[in-house]
């Protein structure tokens, strides 16, 4: 970490007079070296205050410091509040080096942040980190449905490169079959037809089912320039009844003010299905949530300053804490003594183009969960977005 | 199995047909706030299928889930932000 100070109220040795203009040009292979500036013999040259000497020491990130055991004294609260029988028990922890403590509501079940190393904190640690946790999946799930490598390689080749017949492809079809792990047995009795039909139901390629995708219709009413009149209701409710002995429906005549327009091919995904994918799931990621909002605090060197509470992630938001405040208030599902907790969904979503020329357009919507740390969360090397549809346009 | 990388690979999606053309059946043309409508409408209907009674149910009651830290507990979905512009141009 660099300190830059801005601020210049104190001179480096090297720092020009202020006599000279602050930008100069020279042309070094024709001009001559320019004259030395001289220096002003008056001038003194000051040395860093302690203060600042202190501020170009680095200092390390860390995490949260432990809870201190000494109990918190309970808040004031109105009149009101002390009707609940359930007074929240506050939290404290100690102050860590920066001077910053947490405030939680009541007991966390777990700090993910408190026993964080060095190295996590470090920026660019993430990319070896995202390389050595990857292949947690053995080779025959990776290469599912193909049941064994030689197909999946004769099946990599069948369905990559060129789609005609060429030099290239024929040196490309030898390599496969002179791979060391191809063998030419594995091949008898696979079923490709059925595989790329497995495949081309399974867009995510992940092998397990549809990933909790599905496709919609969705049906909007479109305005129609038709006056709602005496004479147009007792037409509609002619056609309902004609419609009704009939035993059909006309879609086009169902309602007054407005025609159906049915819009096929919306791609969305079950938003539990995230959820539980992704809060269930065993990843160094998922073991980063946090669970319980806390109010930040940073008390001043100064200790008769009062503390300033600071804010920075969703989890430290008042409206986290007043939603889960709320939560705990609310009656528990009867017979469940599990601790409840918040999924703090952040849904983003944007027109994304998807050609260069053209007007093909998505629309994604995509989910982030709050309780991971925003450092994380904005990282596009961690991989945190969810998709959960893609939504169609009308034009 | 918790990052479904942000890859728009193999999507089968289809622009629907010309909205147009149905108004101009019924109506004298699509107007920039017909289409504006039409747009509103299709979001709010795309969210009511989001929105399923799944998701309301643990909205409401919660899901007990097993995390990642080893603790089993009741999640209750909450939607805190939303940062879109939609789609109505």
């Amino acid at each position: 970490m660099v300190y830059y100070i801005k601020d210049n109220d104190f001179d480096f040795p090297e720092a020009p007079p202020p006599s000279s203009p602050p930008f100069e040009f020279f042309d070094m292979a024709s001009s001559p070296a320019p004259p030395e500036p001289a220096v002003e013999p008056s001038k003194r040259i000051r040395k860093p205050t302690a203060k600042r000497r202190m501020a170009l020491e680095d200092a390390l990130p860390e995490g949260p410091g432990p809870i201190d055991a000494r109990p918190e004294p309970p808040r004031a609260v109105s009149p009101v509040r002390n009707i609940l029988l359930r007074l929240p028990r506050l939290v404290r922890t100690v102050a860590n080096s920066f001077g910053v403590s947490r405030l939680y509501i009541n007991t966390p079940t777990h700090i993910p942040d408190a026993d964080i190393a060095l190295p996590d904190m470090v920026a660019d640690h993430a990319s070896d980190k995202k390389n050595s946790q990857k292949s947690e999946k053995s080779v025959l799930e990776m290469i599912s449905p193909y049941p064994n490598v030689s197909a999946f390689r004769f099946g990599n080749w069948f369905w990559n490169g060129s789609y005609k017949k060429s030099k290239e492809e024929r040196d490309e079809l030898i390599n496969v079959m002179l791979g060391r792990d191809f063998d030419v047995e594995d091949l008898r009795g696979v079923n490709f037809n059925k595989i790329d039909a497995e495949l081309a139901n399974d867009p995510e390629g992940t092998g397990e089912s549809d990933n909790g995708w599905s496709t919609s219709t969705l049906t909007i009413k479109v305005p129609v320039a038709t006056k709602i009149t005496k004479a147009s209701r007792r037409k509609k409710a002619n056609a309902d009844r004609a419609a009704q002995v009939h035993d059909e429906v006309d879609t086009e005549m169902e309602s007054i003010g407005g025609k159906k327009f049915a819009i096929p091919g919306f791609r969305h995904r079950k938003l539990m299905h995230i959820l539980k994918s992704s809060i269930e799931g065993n990843s160094d990621q998922a073991k980063q949530y946090h669970w319980h909002p806390f109010e930040q605090y940073w008390q001043p060197p100064d200790e008769e300053q009062p503390p300033e509470q600071m804010y920075d992630e969703i989890y430290s938001s008042p409206t986290f804490v007043k939603a889960d405040r709320e939560l705990q208030e609310s009656p528990r599902e009867s017979g469940c003594d599990l601790p409840r907790v918040i999924a703090a969904i952040m849904l983003w979503s944007d027109a994304t183009h998807v050609a260069q020329f053209g007007q093909a357009k998505l629309w994604p919507i995509y989910l982030y969960l709050g309780n991971l740390s925003k450092y994380a969360r904005c990282k596009p090397s961690e991989h945190t977005g969810h998709q959960a549809a893609y939504l169609p346009t009308v034009k | 199995m918790s990052s479904f990388e942000l890859d728009c690979a193999n999507l089968s999606f289809q622009l629907p047909d010309h909205v147009q053309s149905f108004i101009r059946k019924f109506a004298t043309g699509a107007t920039d706030p017909l289409m504006a409508h039409c747009q509103r409408e299709l979001f709010h209907e795309a969210w009511k299928v989001l929105l399923d009674e799944d998701f309301i149910h643990a909205y409401l009651h919660g899901v007990i889930m097993d995390c990642a830290d080893g603790i089993r507990r009741r999640v209750y979905p909450r939607i805190f932000t939303y940062s879109a512009d939609y789609p109505e141009k």
